[in-house]
């Protein structure tokens, strides 16, 4: 080995070693700490971002004050971004703090804005308001125009003006009101959760409105219906974040509260699943519901023998029906052969027949509506003794309910064979001439056609019953209005009734939302007959010609059977 | 002498007495004079004790030299710790890209759900005023702490980049996170386009620097501008998991390579120690231990290597043994019939002598055979004498019995003894030489013999043309050349003058007797000294002889510190004295001890 060669060979070692080392150090790799912003996906396709495409004008230049107002009023229709086109109308500091949903007055003649004298920037909107919408919906329409006044105070900023106070809510006229706002049930039950009790309220129709509807659900029924009806909801409960977002067509509800915990019974449960399901099913877009207590999913549909209390029931189509002196009993009303007979009487003339829902109690007033009968086992008997009774109603409690003229409400019992009387508390009906009670399907709610200080009005009131389901009083009722004087009316469906006047023979099916539904005109109407649920309706005229009616027409039957009547 | 030491001398008899470059230069060989110096570094194993552990690299190189097994080990642990930082990287970065990798899809994943389930809360909301949708934001981004697995992940809200601010202040998971964790790249990206983006970056936390993955969209909350909402992992996790997989992975490889290196190791010491041991035999045996022997274990390569080894030294050591019994033999034989001789040439000699003296008393016709007798037979008594003491030489029993002597008193012996036939031969002596003593170690008979040896020679050929005698000291030489201007030598008789029996001029008559071996036992008298004897000579001009002797026998020589030729003549290729060898067989290889010939 000579000098070069170790030389060579040394360096080629020193080189190898820095080579091994550089890469030792390299070798232990490690998660990297820095780098390019790189791009993972688009934006994700468009969630129910749904825009009514309603979009309003926003503030002109050199609008002056009144301009502004009604502006502002008109821009009510535009409820997307949190009603940003309409805030547009406002001062910064005012935007942040006004909110549209606290009331909404409905007009139909043109509101007028003047200017406040000796008040510099102050303006007043007279507003003729039909209808309010308050905070949870509930409409009140006022039986005459009631005149609101809203004071706006306006300030320049940068040279425009601008709303700078306000009243909470909206203004709308009835047509904008009718683009921008859309009806929703709300579904509470009965205390034996069988039967749902819808509850209407009108929201603006904008995505969030499913979030809004349940906010308000929580809430609690309206006051009609307080202690009538029970909600499967605990008390204080509420949305765990305020929003209900819907993913595809489920909507997914959060619960949190103090009553809410996944121990509670999965009877429970199912019932608050049926209520929020039944309730948002209603909204276009959702066809499901995800339920989660505290974020944590709850499983549903898990009890076998769950029956889920029932939407709109369909009462049989089951007419009782007088024939001569006898009560016959036909399974449908065109359907002669299946005609039964129920009861004979020897006794006079059978008016205003009414059925029990399982058909085996009937109810037939006499000619001169002073004495209540009731056949039960075949076997008839005076129950009640008074004047100008009211075709009796029955409900599913075995309470038979009768109205006098007088306004006392009178409960016959239906248990067994004492065939009790009782009385139900009314206190707003006192001095009022009633005309018609009927028991909804539930048996939460009384439709009552009653006539006071010249005019009649047609209530709707909730039937609170004490622990053993007997009815003890109606609530303070709201009013369904009607288009013109009613004699009677009849449930046809959970939200709607048929509404007659038995003087001109006008008709028409009100809905509880406020909307009405002309029918045609019938002369010397004297009866109406409706199946709930069952999309029947009998009308009875003075000659006892029978007419049923087809598509808001009345079409006559051929039938010797008068005073029909269907189960309730 | 080698030829490198010669050539630096026949420069520096042009520069000067003293040859310096001799003097420096260091054979490589430890302290032997004269022995064979073979190109650089033939490693010196006697120097190894020197090298510490305080030079390692110097260590490392001398154990790579030396060591076989040193050598398999360290090339076989290089390799494979180059063939393991190859792998090492590659697992190492596969292992951290699988786990970047597969957390990255995950994060990803989360936040696309997240970020979709906010918007989608956020739209649902029906909330109004800035109080109420303010709440709403803060109640709605804790969604993304809710959901998925992992509780390293933090989310951060923070306002866009447009000029029109929120009244949404930058919220975040925990106050330790703010908007300048995040990257400003990141935000410009998010806040500039639609999608789901994402970076890696460092996130510190408890003030250490760790990797974190921060992946972003823009959200739009009602009555503001868009928002960038963040949500930011912490990788550490993973780090650790990648670091301890590291470790382990670099603990294997350790742990393989001290496998992989001990069974290299033992693997060769199977080979090399046979190897060695026999190496070891055999320079003891080189060292004159003729009874080593290798000890032989097996039936493998190796064994044989050892029994052949040792068949081998068995046959060196009998034939070794032979041949000293035959020197001895041989030695004894000459000493025997040098005395058997001597007894009756004494009585020869006696009688000649008798003859001798009474020669004048005799017949003339035997006076002259008198004469010759008695010449001869002193003749006969100085060969015989000259011939034992070559014998000895050459057997090799020739003893140096060195004592310190002033070598100028040896010389003015030897001159006193020569004068009388100066002044016969009317022949002039010049001496150059220092006037103080000389202490050398020598053997004073041997070398009065060698100086009387010259000057007699001298004498005998300066055809009484004047002798030069010069003699210097160095340092640690003695030198004397004797010059004489006579006749002279020519290149061919130089080479020749140390031969037996050899002479210039057969014809020339003897005046001072000699009997042809007197230089070849000269030369052999020097050499056992070790020192030198050479010749120079040129026809017609002389002839130089130059003796040159070591102060202490310990002491390498040097060069001599007297020139050659005495004159300023180029100095020609001087010959050296060349010891005849003992060849008893031509297959034995020699043992070679003396200066080799050059010509």
């Amino acid at each position: 080995m000579d000098r070069s060669h170790i030389l060579s060979r040394r360096s080629l070692l020193t080189a190898g070693l820095s080579s091994a080392s550089l890469l030792a150090l390299n070798a232990c790799a490690s998660i990297p700490s820095n780098g390019a912003v790189n791009h993972y996906a688009d934006s994700r396709a468009d969630s129910a971002t749904q825009n009514s495409e309603i979009t309003p004008e926003g503030p002109q230049p050199g609008a002056s004050p009144e301009e502004i107002i009604r502006g502002f009023f008109h821009a009510g229709i535009g409820p997307d971004n949190d009603y940003e086109v309409a805030r547009r109308f406002l001062t910064d500091d005012l935007s942040e703090s006004w909110r549209p949903d606290a009331r909404t007055l409905i007009h139909t003649n043109s509101l007028s804005v003047t200017a406040e004298p000796d008040e510099e920037g102050r303006f007043r909107a007279t507003v003729p308001a039909t209808t309010e919408i308050d905070e949870v919906g509930l409409a009140t329409s006022f039986a005459e125009e009631s005149t609101e006044y809203l004071l706006f105070n306006l300030t320049q900023v940068q040279g425009e003006w601008r709303i700078s106070q306000a009243p909470d809510g909206l203004v709308l006229e009835q047509s904008e009101f009718e683009q921008s706002f859309d009806s929703f049930t709300l579904y509470f039950y009965d205390p034996t959760f069988t039967y749902a009790v819808p509850d209407v309220r009108w929201f603006a129709d904008r995505s969030s409105v499913a979030t809004s509807i349940v906010r308000v659900l929580l809430q609690g029924p309206a006051p009609y219906l307080l202690d009538a009806v029970r909600s499967a909801l605990p008390e204080n409960t509420s949305l765990t974040r305020n929003s209900v977002p819907i993913n595809g067509t489920s909507a997914e509800v959060s619960l949190q509260g103090s009553n809410i915990s996944p121990d509670m019974s999965q009877l429970d449960i199912e019932r608050i699943n049926s209520q929020l399901t039944q309730t948002l099913e209603l909204v276009s877009g959702i066809e499901s519901v995800t339920l989660l207590f505290d974020d944590q999913p709850v499983t549903t549909n898990a009890l076998d023998n769950y029956i889920e209390p029932r939407v709109n029931p369909v009462v049989s189509q089951n007419v009782v029906g007088v024939d001569g002196s006898t009560l016959r009993i036909r399974s449908e009303v065109l359907n002669r052969e299946s005609q039964q007979t129920v009861y004979s009487t020897s006794e006079g003339d059978m008016v205003h027949t009414a059925m029990g829902y399982n058909r085996q109690v009937f109810s037939y007033l006499s000619s001169d509506l002073s004495s209540v009968y009731l056949i039960k086992n075949s076997e008839s008997r005076v129950v009640l003794q008074g004047s100008e009774f009211c075709t009796p109603s029955f409900d599913q409690f075995q309470w038979m309910w009768v109205a006098e003229a007088d306004a006392t409400l009178h409960l016959v019992s239906l248990a067994g064979n004492d065939f009790a009387t009782d009385e139900v508390q009314a206190d707003w009906l006192d001095g009022a001439r009633v005309s018609a009670l009927r028991i909804a399907r539930d048996g939460s709610r009384a439709a009552i056609v009653a006539e006071s200080e010249g005019s009649s009005f047609l209530w709707i009131s909730g039937v609170r019953r004490n622990a053993d389901n007997k009815p003890e009083e109606l609530i303070q009722p709201v009013r369904i209005a009607t288009n013109f004087e009613i004699s009677d009316a009849r449930w046809t469906s959970d939200q709607s009734l048929v509404v007659a006047n038995y003087q001109t023979g006008e008709s028409e099916l009100v809905y509880l939302s406020g909307e009405q539904s002309e029918i045609s005109q019938l002369d010397s109407l004297t009866q109406v007959a409706a199946c709930i649920g069952g999309d029947q309706v009998i009308a009875q005229t003075a000659n006892q010609g029978i007419y049923m009616l087809v598509d808001r027409t009345w079409s006559r039957i051929e039938t010797a059977t008068h005073d029909f009547s269907y189960s309730g | 002498m080698s030829r490198e030491q010669e050539t630096k001398e026949g420069s520096s008899a042009e520069a000067g007495l003293l040859s310096d470059d001799a003097a420096a230069e260091k054979p490589l060989g430890a302290g032997r004079v004269g022995s064979p110096q073979k190109e650089s570094a033939e490693v010196d194993i006697s120097k190894a004790p020197e090298l510490s552990w305080r030079h390692p690299i110097r260590r490392a190189r001398y154990l790579w030299r030396t060591s076989l097994q040193f050598g398999a080990v360290a090339s076989a642990g290089l390799l494979l710790a180059i063939a393991f930082v190859f792998v090492g990287y590659f697992l190492s970065h596969q292992i951290a890209n699988s786990l970047f990798q597969g957390r990255l899809d995950q994060a990803l994943e989360e936040s696309s759900n997240g970020f979709t389930n906010v918007q989608t809360l956020l739209d649902s909301s029906d909330s109004t005023g800035r109080a109420e949708i303010q709440q709403d934001v803060l109640r709605i981004v804790t969604v993304l702490e809710a959901s998925g697995s992992d509780s390293e992940k933090q989310w951060i809200l923070i306002p866009g980049s447009s000029a029109d601010e929120g009244f949404i202040s930058e919220q975040s998971q925990n106050d330790q996170l703010s908007s300048d964790d995040v990257p400003q790249a990141l935000q410009d990206s998010v806040n500039s386009s639609e999608g789901i983006f994402w970076q890696s970056s460092t996130l510190e936390q408890n003030g250490v620097e760790e990797p974190a993955l921060f992946v972003g969209s823009s959200i739009s909350i009602p009555q503001n501008p868009n928002y960038g909402l963040y949500l930011v992992y912490n990788l550490s996790s993973s780090q650790q998991t990648l670091n301890y997989i590291n470790v382990v992975v670099g603990l294997a490889f350790g742990i393989l390579l001290l496998v992989v290196l001990s069974i290299v190791w033992v693997v060769t010491r199977m080979v090399i120690r046979p190897l060695s041991s026999t190496a070891i035999t055999a320079e003891k045996l080189a060292g004159g231990d003729l009874g080593q022997r290798v000890i032989v274990r097996g039936h493998n390569e190796t064994s044989r290597l050892g029994r052949s080894f040792n068949k081998m030294a068995d046959s060196l050591q009998d034939q070794i043994y032979r041949l000293e019994t035959l020197s001895t033999m041989q030695q004894r034989f000459v000493s025997d019939v040098s005395h058997e001789l001597r007894t009756p040439l004494t009585t020869v000699r006696m009688a000649a002598e008798m003859l001798y003296d009474g020669r004048d008393e005799m017949a003339p016709s035997y006076k002259r055979p008198t004469e010759l007798l008695y010449n001869q037979v002193d003749r006969f008594d100085s060969l015989l004498s000259d011939l034992l003491e070559i014998s000895r030489f050459d057997a090799g029993s020739a003893k140096l019995d060195a004592t310190s002597v002033d070598f100028m008193a040896v010389v003015n012996d030897v001159l006193l003894a020569v004068e009388p036939h100066l002044i016969r031969t009317s022949t002039e002596l010049r001496m150059h030489a220092p006037s103080s003593p000389i202490t050398v170690e020598m053997d004073h008979r041997r070398i009065e013999r060698v100086l009387r040896n010259l000057f007699f020679n001298a004498v005998e050929h300066s055809e009484s043309q004047p002798i030069d005698v010069y003699i210097a000291t160095s340092e640690t030489a003695v030198g004397i050349a004797v010059r004489d201007h006579g006749i002279g030598l020519s290149r061919e008789q130089i080479k020749q003058v140390f031969n037996r029996f050899w002479r210039g001029d057969p014809s020339r008559k003897r005046t001072l007797g000699g009997t042809g071996l007197g230089l070849s036992i000269a030369a052999e008298d020097v050499a056992l000294h070790r020192g030198t004897l050479e010749a120079w000579g040129e026809l017609g001009e002389g002839a130089c002889f130059r003796m040159t002797l070591p102060l202490k026998q310990d002491i390498p020589m040097g060069a001599s510190p007297v020139l050659l030729t005495g004159d300023s003549v180029d100095g020609p290729t001087p010959i050296s004295a060349k010891i005849p060898r003992v060849s008893l067989d031509d297959d034995i290889d020699r043992i070679d001890s003396e200066p080799e010939e050059e010509n």
